[in-house]
């Protein structure tokens, strides 16, 4: 009965609260939201941790390309298994995506070409074969009677139509993933900064990069039913980039990324969820953006910052030669 | 009326619907290539993914001052944008706060996202199909008609042909000067002539094709006109004319072998060019003069052409001294050579046949002929003895 009243009283005044300062409660508390502010929130944490490994070693556009490369593989999996499944798509995404990394290294050894251009051709070559594949089973007589509407949802996202199992699934590629991050910690930390010196105290850097390549692998595979095979790669630099931007310290710049990461999954949900038609992946991307613009300029390594030192050396300057 | 149309020429008279589609795709696929291998020289490849995405936008933000789909002010606005795009990468990049790559992956994500979201709230009755932005309409191409100097001809073909006519004449001019900015800009600096210029004389074209070209085959084949037959090129050339060149073929080659495969797959037209793209550069990876086939191949003919130069050695060896019965004879040459009889035999057989063995009855030994002396002497100078 206490309890009751309590509660009563605790979500009113919360409710009010919200109202007070803008944010409509109403879809703050609906199921679906809370559903896909969740699975994006979780998604962009770990895609943020992650993704801030790939910036530093210099790699961002593999992301891009990888984020393109996965999509055949969705389709791939369904002709296999005639179904919409998340996970067997997922796997099939994964599966599709390391053979363009592996294919992106081996072409970046064996050859004369610059990594850019093997990303460029190998990104235009696996998705080009996930449209073929595409409109091969849409007039199919055997796949074409199988509802396939869902497929189209992995190109650009439709966090909307998240389910719970969704973010069951990325829990389950979330937990390990940082698990792993937090377990290998100072092993990634010299993997990222001194390859050599990490061969040389007996890391295994493949091993490493197997590793850092079958997160990112999976995070990328998870992320695409929410923001879709083109804007995936976006989730894994932006945070790291706007982090990078506030602190020089390893540890300092991961939960940072972690940070702007949840956040930006949180307004922008909010926003596609307030105005209709937005679309969740866009709007998240918008926001992150945003913060990473806003933290070139005033962080301390910013523009303003330096702006400022620039003027102040030259007062001083001046000053002294008036002197 | 008679009199129009008997001035009037149909192209639609000469080459049939599949013919004018992929004649549209080849003359795109060149004017992409041209500027394609200055794009792979300079390490800019991944400009042209981050130009092919954000034109979306550029083509939304003219829609709204035009508010016509068809006006060719669409295009030219989209150019523009595309050019703005490339500024705006290159002015991130120069604030140091960003790597270059960071900064193209930062750029084109946001305007993408940007111009979807404009879409979806704003322009709601414009229809946007996923298919269509990133795989084109190349099967409407000879549907969307236009008559220019008295010849009906299809609209994307005619703005592709102007686009490559301005990219030839570009590429002809300067060429001199991109060729210097592409191997060496600092010297191209100290010549006296402005890189960053010529540099965005290069975007600006770079933008302006790949807004002409995504609106026939859509994005993601941009991508793979603009730098995989110039990949492939770049591989197998050494000088940059030779480079044009070969990117062009490479680039008939791909959109011609993927139109048709793709005509008779009943699949997606741009998709199949893009895979075929990708694939012929793959191809070319494994197969070009570094390649890895080519190494493995070079290193098998290699010990194959070793051994036949030891046997030739052995026999000229030993020709002239006393245990020439022993050391060549017909059966204990292999013993020698610690072959086994076959594999000797062969060996052999395969000299005789290029005529530096003989098989000696007299003596029944194997000997040199004439022309084998000659060899054994240059393999002799060759290995230095």
């Amino acid at each position: 009965m206490l309890s009751v009243f309590l509660n009563k009283i605790f979500s009113l005044n919360f409710a009010n609260l919200l109202n007070a300062i803008g944010l409509d409660f109403e879809i703050l508390s609906s199921y679906t939201f809370i559903v896909v502010c969740l699975g994006t929130m979780i998604l962009a944490t770990v895609a943020g941790m992650v993704g801030t490994i790939t910036v530093l070693k210099g790699q961002s556009l593999i992301g891009d390309a990888i984020g393109h490369s996965s999509y055949p593989g969705i389709i791939i999996a369904f002709m296999i298994g005639m179904s919409l499944d998340s996970v067997s798509l997922m796997i099939g995404a994964i599966i599709s995506g390391t053979l363009a990394f592996i294919i992106i290294q081996f072409i970046d050894k064996n050859s004369k070409l610059n990594l850019d251009a093997v990303l460029a051709v190998i990104l235009s070559a696996f998705f080009g074969l996930g449209m073929v594949l595409k409109s091969f089973i849409q007039g199919h007589p055997i796949y074409g009677k199988v509802p396939q509407g869902g497929l189209s949802n992995y190109i650009f996202g439709q966090a909307a139509f998240i389910r719970t199992i969704d973010v069951q699934l990325i829990l389950a590629v979330a937990i390990p993933s940082l698990l792993i991050l937090f377990l290998f910690y100072k092993e990634f930390k010299i993997f990222v900064f001194d390859e050599v010196y990490a061969k040389s105290i007996g890391l295994n850097s493949t091993v490493m990069y197997v590793l850092l390549v079958l997160i990112t692998m999976s995070v990328i595979a998870t992320g695409l039913k929410l923001v879709g095979a083109i804007l995936i790669s976006s989730f894994l630099i932006v945070p790291g980039i706007t982090a990078l931007q506030w602190s020089n310290r390893f540890s300092h710049v991961l939960i940072i990324a972690a940070i702007v990461g949840s956040l930006s999954a949180f307004v922008g949900t909010y926003i596609s969820s307030v105005y209709a038609g937005m679309s969740t992946g866009p709007c998240i991307i918008v926001v992150m953006s945003g913060l990473a613009f806003i933290s070139m300029f005033i962080s301390p390594k910013g523009l303003l910052a330096n702006w400022l030192r620039r003027r102040k050396y030259i007062n001083d300057l001046s000053k002294s030669l008036i002197d | 009326m008679i009199y129009q149309n008997l001035l009037l020429t149909k192209i639609s008279d000469f080459l049939n619907y599949n013919q004018q589609m992929l004649l549209t795709l080849i003359v795109t696929g060149i004017a992409c290539s041209i500027l394609g291998c200055f794009l792979v020289l300079n390490k800019l490849s991944m400009l042209t993914d981050a130009l092919s995405h954000s034109i979306l936008l550029g083509i939304v933000l003219a829609y709204f001052v035009t508010k016509d789909l068809n006006s060719p002010l669409l295009l030219i606005g989209a150019g523009i944008f595309g050019v703005f795009t490339v500024y705006a990468i290159g002015l991130l990049s120069k604030t140091r706060l960003v790597k270059n790559d960071d900064a193209v992956g930062i750029i084109f994500p946001l305007f993408f996202s940007l111009a979807v979201i404009l879409i979806s709230t704003f322009a709601r009755n414009v229809h946007l199909d996923t298919d269509i932005v990133l795989m084109g309409q190349v099967i409407m191409i000879p549907l969307n008609n236009m008559t220019v100097f008295g010849v009906e001809l299809p609209k994307a073909l005619f703005y592709m042909l102007i686009i490559l006519l301005i990219n030839l004449i570009f590429v002809a001019v300067f060429f001199k000067e991109l060729k210097v900015s592409s191997f060496d800009p600092e010297f191209a600096t100290l010549a006296g002539f402005s890189s960053g210029l010529l540099f965005y004389g290069l975007m600006t074209l770079t933008s302006f094709t790949a807004v002409a070209a995504f609106d026939a085959v859509g994005a993601i084949l941009v991508i793979a006109l603009f730098v995989g037959p110039a990949a492939s090129a770049y591989m197998l050339t050494k000088s940059l004319k030779k480079m044009l060149l070969v990117s062009i073929i490479f680039s008939i080659l791909n959109s011609t072998l993927g139109f048709y495969l793709a005509i008779v797959l009943n699949v997606s037209i741009s998709g199949m060019i893009a895979v075929i793209t990708g694939m012929t550069t793959f191809m070319t990876v494994l197969l070009n003069r570094q390649g890895i086939i080519t190494a493995i191949y070079l290193r098998y003919k290699n010990r194959k052409e070793f051994r036949l130069d030891l046997l030739i050695m052995h026999l000229g060896n030993h020709e002239d001294q006393e245990d020439a019965e022993f050391e060549l004879g017909f059966a204990t040459i292999k013993d020698h050579l610690s072959w086994d009889k076959e594999t000797a035999e062969r060996r052999l057989n395969r000299l005789i046949d290029q005529g530096f063995v003989q098989r000696n009855y007299e003596k029944k030994i194997f000997c040199l002929t004439e022309k084998g002396r000659l060899r054994y002497d240059m393999i002799k100078v060759d290995y230095g003895m």
